[in-house]
């Protein structure tokens, strides 16, 4: 059928169907499907509010390998001083704030510390295995009615905390969002798990405050500023 | 030794670290165990990333001058603290309190800051 004859005959039918709503015989009106419940507005910045110190508590009994790492770690080590950004999940459970830039296919995260973004791919996409390991890793999240669930792999080796405490590369991390308090409040509960450093997953939570007017500031850093 | 004992008063606290540093370990490269004062003026306010540093010119009882430092949060976070370099300026006379750097040096990490007004300041 040419594409002018089809094009002819689709306006017939739009007419007749208007004639025939005009004359009150068509009235089956196909229901409208409800719309799906959109997902919690996570968007804004961010303050921590819990506190943040390093040695965490619950911290579960290190490794003989990791125990030996953390023993004979010289803070002077630590890439920070030399402006590294820490990796992942170090570098997002400190003290600084965030910003949520929320869409339905991805969330970023945008970290003041370092300015490491974080992307979360909501659309379903997985990292694919021969991806290189990343200081922030990759992220994939879902919504679980008014939770959002984040795991996160692809780790690069690195420290998990300042103190000298290490994964191997074998980490995965689990963050489990939800607001609360009108959207005041953000808590998470995050499940790190490294076998390599731990025998369980060392399991933390964290809360930050809706800065409303807040902003992220930029925190880039030059190693020559290090006093150590 | 001479150095600045006659104004820096160090004193044995245990303070719980809540709010850890978030670049280099806190309690790695600073005596969080205790803390010293300093009063002194302001000489230099560098507000800069990952860590901002106040250098304060401390004279001690024999009048011996040393320059502190002053280690603080980066710009972002002295921002929402109102800690800026147009509320402390060269000149101005402070007293501040923090972690004392490991190593000896006149380096401390600032928790607190009294203002030229008498006011006390939370930094850390």
């Amino acid at each position: 059928m040419s594409r002018a004859r089809s094009h002819h005959q689709g306006r017939r039918v739009v007419a007749t169907l208007s004639l025939l709503a005009g004359l009150g015989l068509v009235v089956a009106i196909p229901p409208i499907a409800p719309a799906a419940e959109p997902p919690p507005n996570l968007a804004g910045v961010w303050l921590a509010t819990s506190p943040r110190n390093a040695g965490g508590a619950n911290r579960p009994e290190p490794t003989p390998r990791a125990r030996a790492d953390l023993e004979a770690f010289d803070p002077l080590d630590d890439p920070v001083i030399r402006c590294v950004m820490p990796g992942f999940p170090r570098s997002g459970l400190i003290i600084y704030p965030f910003e949520i830039v929320q869409t339905d296919e991805m969330l970023v995260f945008l970290y003041e510390a370092f300015g490491m973004v974080r992307r979360i791919h909501m659309d379903g996409w997985e990292p694919p295995d021969y991806l290189p390991p990343a200081r922030s890793g990759y992220s994939v999240g879902h919504w679980e009615e008014d939770i959002l669930l984040i795991n996160t792999t692809h780790v690069a080796p690195g420290l998990l905390t300042g103190g000298g405490l290490r994964q191997y590369g074998d980490v995965e991390v689990l963050e489990r969002f939800r607001l609360r308090d009108d959207r005041q409040v953000l808590e998470v509960e995050v499940t790190i798990t490294a076998p390599e450093t731990f025998s369980v997953p060392w399991v933390r939570s964290f809360t930050w405050e809706l800065d409303p007017d807040g902003m992220i500031y930029e925190s880039v850093c030059d190693p020559a500023d290090s006093r150590f | 030794m001479r150095t600045v004992v006659g104004l820096v008063l160090v004193t044995l606290f245990s303070i719980a670290v809540t709010t850890a540093a978030a670049h280099h370990s806190l309690a790695s490269l600073f005596d969080t165990a205790r803390t010293v004062t300093v009063t002194g003026e302001v000489t230099r306010f560098e507000f800069i990333a990952p860590h901002g540093y106040i250098h304060l010119h401390v004279v001690d009882e024999f009048d011996e001058p040393t320059v502190w430092q002053l280690e603080t949060y980066p710009p972002g976070m002295l921002i929402r603290r109102g800690l800026t370099p147009d509320v402390l300026r060269p000149g101005q006379k402070i007293s501040a309190r923090g972690y004392p750097s490991r190593d000896g040096r006149p380096l401390m990490r600032l928790l607190t800051i009294t203002m030229p007004n008498g006011k006390d300041r939370q930094i850390q």
